[in-house]
């Protein structure tokens, strides 16, 4: 028999308790773990050799350091797995170990299911099942600790937090459902709209729930804040001039290889970074080098948390161009050069030159990152469940863009039992059967 | 008599049961060339269609589709004997999308009764089936009425709802599998006896009306679709005239005569009188009154028994409640104001095999060489019933050939998701397909049977050499198709006039058709014209779907590759014997009970955590490594 049940990619784990400790340790095991390693660990000195405990810094996709900590690799047969593999003691903070989690999955690991790892030692030979068994009570033990200290109440709450968004899944699917098995039943055509309206709240309800998980990411690397207009907004005045006003500079990064500019500062208690761009206008009117400054600029503006939006006010048309661009914070700049006529209440009047509206922008775009988070609640999600939330939102953005377009109903049922299905892993459920029991309850069906 | 007695043996596949199951498994052992021998109550009434008489439907119409790719002979019969083809779901999506035909119900029953009798290697029998034969806890055969012993060394039990059969209307009832004609008596004691657990279902059907009775020119008309989509590939146009069904409604006065009647104690299925649980989708029409209240009209079929009947089967009438609560509703129903009824309508119990106790291939666990498929197993439907018969039929054969038996993945094939659901999760109302079922629907289409189907079929060999090079030819088109479009380009400006038509964006610069077609914009005829050419409609509406349908199929597979480790990993006897330890005690006494044939099924089951698969998986690594 050949059986290479789950041996196809690499996973990894946190493989100490999800909660504060000195030490965290997350293990990567499977055929691409050499390279992840390459990837993302980086020796102090020299080379790192098999089996020997390796100082150096971790880093993250952008090349940023996530942690300095020691690593262990592990060759393909040797290990505690039998896979190549490798380990990182980092130092036991949820927020570096879900940061190094997250950026493994973004390289391509996938979350190792409980006890998996345990399971591809048993599956490639290393231990006998005995010995499985032993680590499998080890990993309980642990696991129930950890359950501990995270709270019991946590967990029920974010099986509450999902309930709302799962059961508008139902709701939708029964409505779906019953139209496509039934074609020749009397049940007219779907309340598209209110149907719409149930899964955009399902929908927010999720990326809530995935902003809390955020939280930590945000401790750690701050808020991104893109100062985002056209050339000559005064984008790099008001940077220098929050900067200055700060004086919290962490570091001063000018774009030698990117024309962007990032400035870390402290604002209203959070770490932000406050990206300066370059300016932007109608691509047919600029060069190639200006036309890659500018997807670069738009690049930013899709990763980051809050867009600030810069218009000079001596502009022509200077209010209607700031709402067309959009953002989270509005901003006519250079108002010393001459106020706008007219006000509008959700737009800020700056002058950096002047010391003008610095304030009250600061405490508008604080508004806008939210608070740093309670930091019982950065534990709320573990990574597997970011992921799930995550895969279930996915599929909940793609169902409603199907419906949206007047997809065919079966695109729609697809994508919200696939959304359902992210749910179900996460909370251990069975959608099949719950969704016929929709149907039935609530329509006369059969004939 | 030749061949009877005790230690003779009589047939090498005995089937008990001349139904739409019954009959595509003594046909599919008979043709796989397995000496078959069926027995059934009523010679004259094989294939009889005692409830309504049309084939297909969602997900029904998708059995039946791939029952004719590996093999089967309902969709070919189906497609001689419909007067009246319809394709339901147009516009819902190609997944859901279904054939279904209205039957002339006595011309389907000869058809498939003239089939049957005329099979070479399959010989039919009329005898009433009291007993099991069982020799070493294995099946030997069958005892009749008259005491004679039929041996067998496989035996299929298609028994549908004659197991123990009693008929319900109003006060009355009496035992018989089907109005007039009595029921397998004896045979529930018998399975019992052996240890197999039985539960009660029930159903029902319409009364048949007199459609000499009936205004039908008052009423809407539905036309069958030109031209008429086949089920099978070896079927042309039909042969029958087609026909027209009717419809009509009920009315607030219907449901004023069935609801007195129900409040006055008549109705069986409200005062206790029937026990066994009935299907929710295919309600009577006073469940439909009494739980439904808010609902004031049921939309009503009146569909034609045949080209030569003048009785009219009145869809989504199904009732056992008096006879005379029944004329005196009908009369309330418009165009039936004078009606006469032909037939009363009745509700059926009947006892099943828990299908739980059923291996994947169908066949009992507890009484290895025993087979049993359709409504014994829990089932309603003829289609479900019918594709039961053929797989049981097709493993009885491999079994006595010791071969494995054949087990249809859930993405390959409803039939997958039919055998899988019975065996894993049982039921305890009558099952039918519905294409909610399967959650990888959209891979399993009617248009894409041959895709899904045509190796398995090809290497059973079931299937006519005729029918399958039918199948394979058209999936070599499309091949085909598909490398013709990614190789002809399109110039601008030829592309852009046509694109205008349709507000699609203007081309730049030339571009493959096939780039063209993935266009939503761009639909067959277009395509034709992009092309210059006319090529074949089915080939391209199937490139057409798999083109548009491309994201979430290859979404579909990749959510399916992890299943698939699941599915392939096989689950030994010796599993089931000795348990690993560390399971629970729930989860250990499913598995035993259950015996799921691969790790993937036993993940199915409710209640088996990943951590009791992962002791599973551990253990069954175990067993290979110390296998010699």
């Amino acid at each position: 028999m050949t059986f290479d049940l789950l041996r196809v990619d690499t996973i990894c784990a946190l493989a100490t308790a999800d909660a504060p400790a000195a030490i965290a340790v997350v293990r990567v095991s499977g055929p691409r773990a050499d390279n992840l390693r390459h990837s993302m660990f980086v020796p102090r000195h020299g080379a790192q050799r098999p089996y020997v405990a390796t100082r150096g810094d971790v880093l993250d996709e952008r090349g940023r350091v996530l942690d300095d900590c020691v690593c262990t690799a592990w060759p393909d047969g040797h290990s505690y797995t039998g896979e190549a593999s490798f380990e990182l003691s980092l130092h036991g903070s949820p927020v570096i170990t879900r940061a190094v989690l997250r950026s493994l999955v973004a390289r391509g690991c996938r979350l190792a299911e409980p006890g998996e790892l345990t399971l591809r030692a048993v599956l490639t030979g290393r231990i006998d099942l005995t010995a499985a068994e032993a680590i499998d009570d080890v990993i309980r033990a642990r696991t129930d600790e950890a359950a501990r200290a995270a709270g019991r109440s946590l967990r029920g709450g974010l099986a509450k937090a999902v309930e709302g968004p799962r059961a508008a899944l139902v709701d939708a699917l029964a409505e779906i459902e019953a139209r496509l098995d039934f074609p020749d039943e009397e049940l007219g055509t779907a309340d598209v709209a209110r149907l719409a309206a149930r899964l955009a709240a399902a929908h927010a309800a999720l990326q809530r729930l995935l902003r809390t998980s955020s939280w930590g990411a945000r401790l750690r690397d701050g808020a991104r804040v893109v100062l985002y207009g056209p050339p000559n907004a005064g984008k790099s005045t008001l940077l220098n001039a929050l900067a200055g006003e700060e004086r919290a500079l962490v570091h001063h990064e000018p774009g030698t290889t990117r024309d962007a500019l990032e400035v870390e500062l402290e604002l209203g208690g959070t770490r932000v970074t406050v990206i300066d761009v370059a300016g932007v206008r109608p691509l047919a009117d600029v060069g190639a080098v200006e036309r890659l400054g500018i997807a670069r600029a738009d690049q930013e503006r899709a990763r980051a948390d809050v867009v600030v939006a810069l218009v000079p006010a001596d502009a022509p048309d200077a209010l209607a161009t700031l709402h067309a661009l959009g953002g989270d914070v509005l901003v006519l700049s250079k108002v010393d050069l001459g106020a706008p006529k007219v006000i509008a209440p959700d737009v800020c009047l700056v002058s950096a030159k002047d010391d003008v509206g610095l304030d009250a922008l600061q405490v508008a775009i604080a508004r806008k990152v939210g608070p740093p988070g309670p930091d019982d609640e950065v534990t709320l999600l573990r990574e597997r469940q970011v992921v799930c939330v995550q895969d279930a939102a996915e599929a909940l953005a793609r169902a409603q863009s199907a419906l949206d377009q007047q997809a065919p109903g079966e695109v729609v049922a697809s994508e919200l039992r696939s959304s359902g299905r992210a749910l179900d892993r996460l909370l251990g459920k069975d959608l099949g059967p719950e969704v016929l029991e929709a149907v039935f309850s609530r329509f006369c069906i059969g004939k | 008599m030749p061949g009877t007695g005790i230690g003779s043996r009589l047939a090498e596949v005995l089937v008990v049961g001349g139904g739409h199951a019954g009959c595509e498994a003594a046909l599919a052992a008979a043709r796989l060339g397995k000496d078959t021998l069926l027995v059934t109550g009523a010679l004259d009434r094989i294939a009889a269609m005692s409830c309504n008489p049309a084939i297909g439907g969602v997900g029904k119409g998708h059995l039946v589709k791939e029952l004719d790719a590996l093999g089967g002979e309902m969709a070919r019969a189906a497609d001689d004997t419909g007067i009246h083809f319809r394709i339901l779901n147009e516009s819902r999506g190609p997944a859901v999308r279904a054939t279904r035909c209205q039957s002339d119900l006595e011309r389907y029953r000869a058809e498939m009764a003239r089939v049957v009798q005329g099979a070479p290697g399959l010989r039919v029998r009329q005898d009433d089936v009291v007993a099991l034969l069982v020799v070493d806890g294995r099946i030997g055969g069958v005892r009749t009425a008259g005491g004679e012993e039929l041996r067998a060394r496989r035996v299929v039990l298609t028994t549908g709802t004659f197991l123990g059969g009693v008929l319900h209307r109003g006060a009355e009832r009496w035992p018989g599998g089907r109005t007039g004609e009595s029921p397998a008596a004896g045979l529930s004691t018998s399975l019992a006896a052996h240890g197999v657990l039985l539960g009660r279902l029930k159903t029902g059907t319409c009364p048949r009306l007199d459609a000499r009775t009936v205004d039908v020119a008052s009423l809407p008309e539905q036309r069958p679709d030109e031209p008429a989509p086949r089920f099978s590939v070896d079927s042309g146009p039909p042969p029958l005239p087609q026909v027209s069904c009717r419809l009509t409604r009920t009315t607030a006065r219907t449901h004023g005569v069935i609801r007195a009647a129900a409040n006055d104690g008549r109705a069986p299925l409200f005062n206790g009188q029937i026990g066994g649980r009935g299907p929710r989708y295919c309600p009577s029409i006073e469940d439909k009154v009494v739980r439904f209240a808010d609902k004031d009209s049921h939309l009503i079929f009146l569909e034609p028994h045949g080209l030569d009947s003048h009785e009219l089967y009145p869809n989504g009438l199904s009732t056992s409640l008096p006879v005379d609560v029944q004329l005196a509703f009908l009369r309330t129903i418009p165009g039936l104001e004078h009606v006469e009824v032909t037939r009363w309508g009745y509700a059926v119990e009947y006892d099943y095999v828990l299908p739980t106790q059923l291996s994947a291939a169908l066949e009992l666990r507890a009484l290895p060489g025993l087979f049993c498929a359709g409504q014994i197993n829990g089932t309603t439907g003829y289609e479900e019933a019918a594709v039961q018969g053929l797989l049981a039929g097709i493993n009885a054969v491999r079994s006595l050939d010791g071969l494995d038996p054949i087990v249809l993945r859930r993405d390959q094939a409803y039939a997958g998701v039919l055998v899988d659901d019975l065996v894993l999760l049982g039921t305890e109302e009558p099952y039918r397909m519905f294409t909610s079922r399967a959650e990888h629907r959209l891979l399993l289409r009617e248009d894409n049977v041959g895709a899904r189907l045509l190796e398995l079929s090809d290497s059973l060999g079931l299937a006519s050499a005729t029918r399958r090079a039918r199948m394979r030819g058209f999936e070599d088109a499309v091949r085909a198709r598909l490398r013709e479009l990614t190789e002809t380009r399109v110039e601008p400006s030829v592309a852009n006039v046509l694109l205008q038509r349709v507000d699609g964006t203007p081309l730049k610069e030339a571009t493959t058709l096939l780039q063209l077609f993935r266009r939503p914009e761009v639909d067959v005829p277009l395509l034709w014209e992009l092309h210059g050419t006319i090529g074949d409609i089915r080939v391209d509406e199937r490139v057409k779907v798999e083109l548009s349908y491309q994201g979430y199929i290859e979404r579909a597979h990749r959510d399916l590759a992890r299943d698939r480790a699941l599915d392939d990993a096989l689950l030994p006897d010796a599993i089931f014997a000795a348990p690993p330890p560390g399971l629970s005690h729930e989860v250990r006494e499913k598995l035993v009970r259950l015996r799921p044939r691969t790790l993937g099924a036993a993940s199915r089951i409710s209640g088996v955590t990943p951590a009791a698969l992962g002791l599973l998986a551990v253990e069954l690594r175990r067993i290979a490594a110390s296998a010699p």
